[in-house]
This record gives structure tokens, C-alpha cells and sequence, in this order.
């Protein structure tokens, strides 16, 4: 039989439809409405690994706009897509035209995903296409993603609004120690006014891996308490 | 198989693992009673009218007033008070209240408090035991001491994608989690070995505390 499985989920904005094979769950309401949830795999998402890691926030709650940097075929987009939901907005950057393939389908049936295939290094070519963001994430696995979030930041994240990234640390620094690179990075984040406020790491969904979440530019009421 | 979905506090964000959250307090009964609607006492004197002349209305225009009264719903005569018209602040307070309470909230999608059957409780009892049904299944940690007030119960929709693992055919397919307990043979056997395993060794600790009193009584003596 079917044991109990524990399982992360997010409410579908698209009942009927799955994005990659995952699982649906689907509930009928009493008044015959039907919802579906979608299973979110933490061994195939950093940002569903960093919520069942315990994080204590991901600052993207209904309604709220996300830049998502690093889309890649659109997998975890999607759960974020549900998460801020109708009200919400993803702007997705990838940069190989490969996934954005994929990632452009995503968003046609989500339409609060706003697919953009660029560079994140140079966020003036979307500059016209994203407005001011709540919160930024980050995931693109680059050994200059702390300049690549800084100058996103800069561009379109909100005073006191928050970041939410993923270290690799094979990808910055292969030969030094995790933790030194994580310590490194947070220093980076740091000089461009991204205050860290919380560091966890991706045991055990992914190896070396750390999420830090923080806030940009705190207005100095906040700093004061 | 069952899922259960659910959530917990108010951390604002409608992502969170399944197991449970809140407290065991009663599921708040919809509110029944009549309620005051403004619009009502501008119908009341056609009410009377038609007391005292019967005749002049035709049944059908009388049934279509009453329809939109709030005051005058059907079984009006048999109520032993008639409804207060002005319904105090606190009470709409309350009202409001439990409104709120039948769902966990707009930062939830509003996901709803369900009503708990027994069977549904027996069905969260044991998954919140989860961690004992397989010996060789690990499982995070329950969020909750008690059993959740805000969940869903969802059936897994079945995918072409997994038709080689882990689908229950239909006679396998039960309604609730226990029925689907008792109909697993393995999960039996391996129940009854361990209940078994419990009695004797409890047996055996409880032969030896009896000796060891006997001892102590003797010595005393
Ligand atoms: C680790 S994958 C992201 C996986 C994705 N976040 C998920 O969970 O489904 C990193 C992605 O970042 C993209 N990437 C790397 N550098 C980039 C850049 N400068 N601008 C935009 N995308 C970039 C890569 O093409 C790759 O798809």
C-alpha cells in the first residue's frame, strides 16, 4: 500500500496542469469547488530545500513581485508563481536560450510569469520590462553572483525589501572550505548594502550549498530596534 | 491514499510541509441565526395588509416579498422571540470573528478549517504516528503537538508518469488511512510481531520488578 509521505506543496494556479511530471493532489470542497496542490521536491528545487531546511521566511507572500534570477526551465518558478499567486508577479531571467525555451512555456499558461531571456549581469536590457521588486532570489551558480544581485538590487529592488540566495560553493571557490565562501560571499553582500539576515545550508537536498536571506537598504527606523 | 494539507502560523506565506499545526478547538458552527437585513421593515406593513385583506394580493406577488425578507423567513411563527433588529457591535464582532475562523486566511488562499469527523480525526491520529508505521521510513518532525485545525484531505491524482510504482489499484484503494492500514497484510504482520515483542518484554521487566519486591519484603522483615 501506499504509506504516508511527507510532502511540501503549493496551491496550483493552474489546476489541470502540471509543469515537469509532478504530483497533484486534488481536493474537493465541501461546496464541490475543487483545488489542487502541486508537490514541490526539495532535491529538485534549492528554494523548497531552504523552506524544509527550516528558513524562517522567503519574503514572498501573496501579491507580492519577485525577481527571480536564474529561471532555468522554470521548475521552481512555478511553485513561486503559485506561492505570490494571481496577484503577484515573477519576473524570470535566464540566460540560455536552451531552458528559456521551456521557460517561456511555463509562463504561457502562468500568467503572472513575465519571462525574460537575458543576462542578469546587465539588468539595464530588461530595465523597461521589470518594475520596482519586493524581494529578489537568486540561483544562477555564477562565481560573480554577489555583483549580479548587487546591481539587480540597485535596479529594482525596494528599499527594505529582501534578497533570498543560493551559494554554491563549488562554483565560487572550488578549493577553499564551504563555510570560508559562504562567510566571503555574505561579506560581499554586505559593501552593496544587502544586510544578511539569515544563513542556512541545503543538508540534506544538496551538498555544500547555503541559502542566505537578508534585506536591502533597511530604513533606519528598523536598524534602530 | 490520503493527503492532508496544512499549515502553520502566520508567517505569510502559503508554503508549508504537511503535517500538522494549531489547536484542537472546536470547529466553529455556522451561525444560523436570522439576521437583521435594512431593508426588512419597509416590507413589514405589506405584511399586515395582507393579514387584514387577503384578497387584494395575488399569492404569488405576497411569496415573491417574503422571499426577500430576512425577518420573515419561513417558520417566522414558530420562533419564541422574534429577531433583534439591532444587532450590537459586539455581537457583529463575534459574527465577524467566526467568519475569520472558518479559514486560515487570505495569505493562505483561504484554506479552510474542516469539519473533524471521527474518522477523519483517526486518519490525522495516525499520520501524526507516522514514524512507526515502517521501520524503514523516516519522516520530518510532526510542526504540531495537536491535530491541525486548518487542512484539506486531497486524493493524489494519478499520473501515466508512475504507473510502475506505488499506485494502488482499486481494490487496494480504501477510503480512509486506517481502513487502508488493516487492509495491508504486511503492516499487520509486522503490528502484530511488534505488539507481541511488547507484551513479553513487559512481562519479563514486570516478573522482575515482582521479584525484586519480594526480595526487598523478605529483608525488611
Ligand atoms: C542552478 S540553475 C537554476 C535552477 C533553477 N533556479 C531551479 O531551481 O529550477 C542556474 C541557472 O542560471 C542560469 N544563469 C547562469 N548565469 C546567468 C546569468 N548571468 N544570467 C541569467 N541566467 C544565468 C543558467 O543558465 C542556469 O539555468
Amino acid at each position: 500500500m501506499g504509506k504516508p509521505e511527507d510532502a511540501l506543496v503549493t496551491l496550483n494556479l493552474v489546476p489541470g496542469s502540471e509543469v515537469y511530471g509532478e504530483k497533484r493532489i486534488s481536493v474537493e470542497n465541501d461546496g464541490g469547488e475543487k483545488v489542487e496542490y502541486r508537490v514541490w521536491n526539495p532535491f529538485r528545487s534549492k528554494l523548497a530545500a531552504a523552506i524544509l531546511g527550516g528558513v524562517d521566511q522567503i519574503h514572498m507572500p501573496p501579491g507580492s513581485k519577485v525577481l527571480y534570477l536564474g529561471a532555468a526551465s522554470g521548475t521552481t518558478v512555478s511553485h513561486v508563481s503559485d506561492v505570490v499567486g494571481p496577484e503577484g508577479l515573477v519576473y524570470a531571467v535566464e540566460f540560455s536560450h536552451r531552458s528559456g525555451r521551456d521557460l517561456i512555456n511555463v509562463a504561457k499558461k502562468r500568467t503572472n510569469i513575465i519571462p525574460i531571456i537575458e543576462d542578469a549581469r546587465h539588468p539595464h536590457k530588461y530595465r523597461m520590462l521589470v518594475g520596482i521588486v519586493d524581494t529578489i532570489f537568486a540561483d544562477v551558480a555564477q562565481p560573480d553572483q554577489a555583483r549580479i544581485v548587487a546591481i539587480n538590487a540597485h535596479h529594482f529592488l525596494k528599499n527594505g525589501g529582501h534578497f533570498v540566495i543560493s551559494i554554491k560553493a563549488s562554483c565560487i571557490d572550488s578549493t577553499a572550505q564551504p563555510e570560508a565562501v559562504f562567510a566571503s560571499e555574505v561579506k560581499k553582500l554586505q559593501a552593496d548594502k544587502l544586510k544578511p539576515q539569515e544563513q542556512i545550508t541545503l543538508e540534506p537536498y544538496e551538498r555544500d550549498h547555503a541559502v542566505v536571506v537578508g534585506v536591502y537598504r533597511p530604513p533606519p527606523k528598523q536598524q534602530a530596534q | 491514499m490520503n493527503f492532508v494539507i496544512d499549515t502553520t502560523g502566520d508567517q505569510g506565506t502559503a508554503t508549508k510541509s504537511l503535517l500538522p499545526n494549531l489547536s484542537n478547538t472546536s470547529i466553529p458552527q455556522a451561525n444560523n441565526s436570522i439576521i437583521y437585513n435594512s431593508k426588512a421593515p419597509k416590507k413589514l406593513p405589506t405584511f399586515n395588509s395582507l393579514a387584514q385583506n387577503d384578497f387584494t394580493f395575488t399569492n404569488k406577488k405576497v411569496n415573491e416579498i417574503l422571499k426577500k425578507s430576512t425577518v420573515l423567513a419561513p417558520g417566522f411563527e414558530q420562533l419564541h422571540t422574534v429577531p433583534q433588529y439591532e444587532v450590537s457591535e459586539k455581537r457583529l464582532q463575534k459574527q465577524r470573528r467566526r467568519e475569520r475562523e472558518k479559514t486560515k486566511g487570505k495569505k493562505w488562499y483561504g484554506l479552510p478549517a474542516t469539519e473533524m469527523t471521527e474518522e477523519i480525526k483517526h486518519d490525522l491520529e495516525v499520520l501524526q504516528m507516522r514514524s512507526v508505521l515502517d521501520p524503514k521510513r523516516f519522516y520530518k518532525k510532526n510542526d504540531l503537538k495537536v491535530l491541525p485545525k486548518y487542512f484539506q484531505i486531497g486524493k493524489v491524482v494519478d499520473s501515466p508518469l508512475d504507473y510502475y510504482n506505488n499506485r494502488l489499484t482499486r481494490k487496494e484503494r480504501k477510503k480512509t488511512l486506517v481502513d487502508e492500514l488493516l487492509a495491508d497484510v504486511e503492516f499487520n504482520k509486522y503490528n502484530k510481531r511488534k505488539y507481541k515483542e511488547i507484551i513479553e518484554e513487559r512481562q519479563k521487566t514486570h516478573y522482575k520488578a515482582w521479584r525484586q519486591a519480594k526480595k526487598l519484603k523478605k529483608k525488611n522483615k
